[in-house]
């Protein structure tokens, strides 16, 4: 048999449940990102309307979470709750929250002033501002965030099968550690997969919401 | 020139940083490694390697006390798997580890487990037989057996009458099985249970090697991959399921023995040879299935690192002088 063929023997077979561990794979990443987004987003509005220092100081906190490994991460929360899904989403999370914090901060920061100062002359108060001027026209940034957060937390997943959660991760370790190489590529060709999928997806979602006027503005002259 | 003479301290510094920081990283102790250079051993370097869980740990460092107090320098490192240890070994990335029979016979020579000799020592002759064209020396084993088995919640037991292992066939699909990543499809592993006994869990929690009660003891499994030496069978509310068939430990031994690069051991010096053969057997002939069980019992249930274990049983069965 071809090696495409064995990696898909081993993909179906159900001591690897390629499919299960997939859609596992999927709602681990899923349910970080969203987390991750919600907290990113609301902390990076929130630290671009505060002061500079206390800025940087949820930033620093929050870069803890890309620096501190996300194994280690998951270890602590170990300690005081059993294996499974909630302390490896815990730990993604952590890893999640940095790129789409720090990019939700610079992109309201650096909203041009002359449209927030337009648009406070046209009677919108801070809320519509927000939401109508500062955050479309930061969009572009945001969601570059949420891109890399979606790939990173893609592929960490991969490293949490330890805690008994599943995942493709832990038919990569299967193939590895029995050095089976049908069924290492069997995990790592999905997760490869995944990562592209996520890039698209979430570039194409990014051209459908960018308000026009910018997609306009960013384009080169001719 | 105030401008340039500040440049250059400020480079100079630089230099002065980096380079001391490189003679520092060089001038590191290795973990592990020390011990004098007195003794039949000479000084010569070994490095050990132990597969990742506290059994083999316990054994690596064993090996490890033992020969430093002859003399050897050894350093000891964690490997992930018997592929990955063998594949090492092979290649002369390390030079000892210890090996299991049964696992030698089934998973690193991939003979039939219905092809095996009858005997605990028949079984060791023949690894032995084959490891040496493969550049490695088989070294005699120690007592002890170490057998693969499933083992389950007394609770669970009850509710679907498990006694042996082709009961689990029939109960499995209401279950929850806890294992390592290397288990899901080492041929002797899930594999073997699921085409044997038919035995085809309704979930498998994969967890670190080292974890792998855990989820027993959280409540999340019914099921676990067990050793035969695991302390835990005896202190959680486990039943070891009866091997019906024969076929999961493929009725083969595991016992414990050291594999030692052919290539290292004949470069040894003669003495050095000797006493590393030597040593070996005499820790060894000391490993009974009870005194192993304690010693694993002292490294998972009260946490002590397992070169202090090492350090003690040794030191109390008068192999090295105490420090």
């Amino acid at each position: 048999m071809s090696l495409a063929a064995d990696i898909w023997e081993a993909f179906r077979s159900p001591l690897t449940d390629g499919w299960g561990q997939t859609l596992t794979h999927v709602r681990l990443s899923a349910t970080a990102l969203g987390l991750a987004t919600g907290a990113g987003l609301a902390l990076g509005v929130l630290c671009a309307k505060i002061g500079r220092g206390a800025a940087f100081l949820v930033i620093t906190v929050s870069n803890l979470g890309r620096t501190v490994p996300t194994f280690a991460l998951i270890a602590l929360v170990l300690s005081v709750a059993s294996l499974g899904f909630w302390p490896a989403v815990f730990g993604l999370f952590a890893l999640g929250v940095p790129p789409i914090l720090l990019n939700t901060y610079t992109g309201v920061r650096e909203v041009d002033p002359g449209a927030v100062e337009a648009s406070r002359g046209m009677g919108l108060t801070a809320g519509q501002v927000l939401g109508r001027v500062e955050l479309p026209l930061a969009l572009p940034l945001i969601f570059a965030g949420i891109r890399t957060s979606a790939v990173q937390i893609i592929a960490t997943a991969a490293l949490v099968g330890l805690v008994g959660v599943g995942g493709l991760g832990v038919i990569v370790q299967s193939g590895l550690a029995n050095s089976q190489t049908e069924v290492l590529l069997a995990g790592a060709i999905p997760i490869a997969i995944l990562a592209i999928l996520a890039e698209l997806v979430f570039g194409g979602v990014q051209r459908l919401i960018t308000p026009k006027g910018l997609r306009l503005a960013r384009r080169p002259a001719r | 020139m105030t401008v340039r003479f500040g440049r250059l301290a400020a480079g100079l510094a630089a230099l002065i940083l980096a380079g001391g920081t490189l003679l520092a990283a060089g001038c590191g102790d290795d973990d592990g490694s020390g011990g004098a250079s007195d003794g039949p051993g000479g000084g010569a370097e070994l490095v050990l390697a132990d597969k990742g869980f506290a059994e083999s740990a316990i054994v690596a460092q064993l090996y490890a006390v033992a020969l430093e107090d002859q003399g050897f320098e050894t350093e000891v490192t964690s490997l992930g798997s018997t592929e990955i240890a063998d594949g090492a070994i092979r290649n002369g990335e390390i030079d000892l580890y210890p090996e299991y029979t049964g696992t030698a016979f089934l998973n690193v020579l991939g003979r039939d487990g219905a092809s095996a000799p009858a005997g605990a020592e028949a079984v060791f002759e023949e690894v032995k037989a084959a490891y040496a064209p493969r550049g490695l020396t088989a070294l005699p084993p120690s007592p002890y057996n170490n057998g693969n088995e499933v083992a389950c919640t007394t609770d669970a037991a009850e509710e679907y009458g498990l006694e042996t292992l082709s009961d689990l066939g029939e109960a499995s699909g209401n279950l929850v099985y806890s294992a390592n990543a290397e288990h899901l499809t080492r041929d002797d592993g899930l594999p073997l249970l699921r085409r044997e006994y038919g035995i085809d869990f309704r979930e498998v929690k994969t967890v670190d090697i080292s974890l792998r009660y855990r989820p027993i003891e959280d409540g999340d499994a019914q099921c676990v991959y067990a050793f035969g030496t695991d302390p835990k069978l005896a202190t959680l509310d486990l039943v070891v399921l009866e091997d019906d068939k024969g076929a999961y430990s493929a009725g083969v031994p595991f016992q414990n023995f050291p594999v030692v690069n052919t290539a290292r051991l004949e470069g040894l010096p003669e003495e050095a040879g000797a006493a590393l053969t030597d040593t070996l057997a005499e820790v060894d002939a000391l490993l009974t299935e009870g005194e192993i069980r304690r010693l694993i019992a002292r490294v998972e249930f009260d946490q002590d690192d397992p070169r202090d274990v090492a350090e003690d049983f040794l030191v109390a069965q008068e192999v090295v002088a105490s420090s």
